[in-house]
């Protein structure tokens, strides 16, 4: 088993570049001393343009309110804590402004968002990768064009869908699910939107996977029921991160979705939509704490990201197409 | 919820190893895509013809055709999304990758260069709503608060502030430069990664015929990660199609900022149950499905020919 593409370093290469060898290659590149020059030049400027407002953003996330009121955050003056204090565990026992339910909600709706679609993905993407039957390249087609469906379009008759159920007239051919008003509707919205990168995705990881493996586990007598459960799942894990930490950050980032399947509950809420309503709210008073509430909900998937980038860059890299 | 699903796969696969000797291949591809269709049937299918009947009808539910598109492109308030719509399209995707191609460009081969691309990759992982926290400090306008970043180094070169957010002429443009900031990280790192497939014989090769470095990366290095670049600029303009986050979070529909995306939000919102305004915020989403398909077409097809070449 040794032999096998279980680094799943071979799901990007097709896709998106004519071949990705590692990094290593670049070594002998040679460039004259102008380019070289002018090349760090950009990159300098590059560098400084992206980080610098992400930057601005923490530092200000940390002054007082008279500190914010008066000078620009490079003045680095009128340090505090209070207003991460207040989005946290509160100030005097006031937690009222607390951000921590609605990033419970976000962790709340992510986790089955990702996992749900991950699931139905991985079987999906076995019966169409290594079970024959007819027209399965078409329905695998089918669903990578699905994406062309936009969230706009189908998100109203999704939510209609989990408040009533569907009805031709008063006939009622799928009941409501007693999802409305709860994180299952949300969850359910991100499963669906998910699922076409998601089959896609494992569908490439899977035809990379030697035949011989499957066919030597049939002639042993194993099901497929059995060999996508102990051979294949094991194998897959590579797949299934990248998948996952794409998903994890689509989802914790979302804004739309959230706000039209929450109908702007506040109890199943993400951050996303809490913040939104900050920076709406904000010209007045309790605009020293948006600074810190930005930086607060964006610090999880940032960690997230950070940690299993490598897996990210492949999934990106495999299909960068998301609904 | 989560419980429920997982009894059902659990038994879908215990299903799966007894289902009958007869026709058992078809039989088994079907348990295993169930799942999946049934998300699919839910979530896509169902709801693109629930919304295509939906923007064809009104609220009694007759048939009036083509009746709430015509008031879409009759309306100032959509024509103006739809226009702003079409220059965020033209503008950011290509922004976007020739800052993502000189940038994987610049630092290919450089001393730190996985820090340097973990950089410009950040903002990947930000929301639109966190960029737009960010962002609204740079702009700040002076006044109540002190003036933002770029209001300073504007003021170096003697540009007065922009008046965002409430200039018209600037609001759509100074967005569309946090969408740039936030794409550019992945065309960089997709790019980065096709120059390094690029055969360091054909740039050696071309050098050694007289092509300056310039010459070289456009005459080489361009043609061959072509591709490449062109799946960047599809999936980006995707992406900014469906622009909704920023223009709702920084509320630029109050200041001729609107985006078709943020507009069909916006009238469904409005909208009472079962009023007219659910119909054409219908009417809306169907114009930016028309406009997606020829982007998802190209990838479609690009995905049937990278298939056919394996």
């Amino acid at each position: 088993m040794t032999q096998l593409p279980t680094t799943g370093g071979g799901i990007a290469t097709t896709e998106v570049a004519p071949a990705v060898p590692p990094s290593g290659t670049s070594i002998g590149r040679v460039r004259t001393a102008l380019t070289s020059r002018t090349a760090s030049v950009i990159a300098i400027v590059i560098g400084l343009l992206w980080t610098v407002p992400t930057f601005g953003l923490l530092v200000q996330s940390f002054r007082t309110k008279e500190a914010q009121d008066s000078t620009g955050w490079w003045h680095f003056n009128g340090f505090t804590l209070e207003h991460y204090r207040t989005l946290t565990v509160g100030i005097d026992g006031d937690t009222s402004s607390s951000l921590m339910p609605y990033i419970v909600n976000s962790l709340a709706i992510v986790i089955p968002a990702a996992t749900i679609p991950l699931v139905a993905a991985a079987l999906a993407s076995y019966a169409l990768v290594w079970i024959d039957f007819r027209g399965r390249d078409w329905i695998f087609v089918s669903i990578f064009a699905m994406q062309v469906v936009p969230l706009q379009v189908a998100v109203v008759p999704l939510l209609k869908f989990v408040v009533g159920g569907w009805h031709i007239g008063s006939v009622a051919i799928f009941p409501k699910l007693g999802l409305s008003g709860t994180l299952g509707a949300v969850w359910l919205a991100h499963a669906c939107f998910a699922l076409p990168l998601a089959v896609f995705l494992m569908h490439n990881f899977m035809s990379e996977i030697p035949r011989d493996l499957l066919e030597a586990a049939r002639i042993d007598g194993a099901s497929h029921g059995q060999i996508f459960r102990q051979v294949m799942l094991p194998l897959m894990v590579p797949a299934l991160a990248s998948f996952s930490i794409f998903q994890f950050i689509w989802v914790w980032n979302d804004l739309f979705v959230g706000l039209v399947m929450s109908g702007g509950n506040p109890d199943i809420s993400p951050v996303t939509v809490k913040i939104a309503n900050l920076i709406g709210a904000t010209s007045g008073s309790g605009g020293e704490v948006l600074p810190a509430a930005g930086f607060l909900s964006i610090i999880i998937p940032l960690a997230v990201f950070l940690a299993l980038q490598r897996f990210f860059v492949r999934g990106l890299l495999a299909g960068s197409v998301k609904g | 919820m989560m419980a429920a699903f997982l009894a059902v796969i659990g038994i879908l696969l215990l299903a799966i190893d007894r289902t009958p000797k007869r026709g058992r291949e078809r039989w088994q591809a079907i348990l295993f895509l169930l799942p999946a269709i049934f998300l699919l049937l839910v979530g896509l299918i169902v709801p693109i013809f629930a919304t295509a009947i939906s923007s064809l009808t009104n609220e009694a539910g007759h048939f009036t055709g083509f009746k709430n598109f015509s008031w879409a492109f009759g309306d100032s308030q959509v024509r103006t999304a739809i226009y702003n719509t079409l220059r965020w399209v033209i503008i950011a995707p290509i922004i976007a990758t020739v800052v993502g191609l000189a940038y994987a460009y610049a630092i290919d081969g450089i001393k730190g260069e996985a820090l340097a691309k973990a950089l410009v990759f950040l903002p990947v992982a930000i929301s639109f709503v966190g960029a737009a926290v960010i962002w609204k400090l740079m702009y700040q306008e002076p006044g109540l608060e002190p003036e933002g970043l770029v209001n300073v180094v504007l003021g170096w070169v003697g540009v007065k502030p922009l008046g965002f957010p409430t200039n018209s002429h600037t609001i759509t443009y100074l967005l569309i430069v946090i969408m740039i900031w936030i794409q550019a990280g992945f065309a960089t790192v997709v790019l980065s990664a096709a120059i390094k497939g690029v055969p360091t014989e054909m740039i050696e090769a071309a050098k050694i015929d007289g092509a300056n470095a310039w010459q070289a990366f456009r005459k080489v290095t361009i043609p061959s990660i072509r591709p490449s670049i062109i799946v960047v600029m599809v999936t980006v303009s995707i992406a900014t199609l469906k622009v909704f986050d920023l223009v709702q979070a920084f509320g630029a529909q109050q200041y001729g900022g609107d985006v078709l995306a943020n507009k069909m939000y916006i009238t469904y919102q409005q909208a009472g149950i079962g009023s007219i305004g659910e119909h054409r915020s219908s009417a809306l989403a169907m114009i930016i499905f028309v406009l997606v398909i020829p982007f998802v077409a190209f990838q479609v097809r690009q995905m049937i020919n990278n298939r056919r070449v394996r």
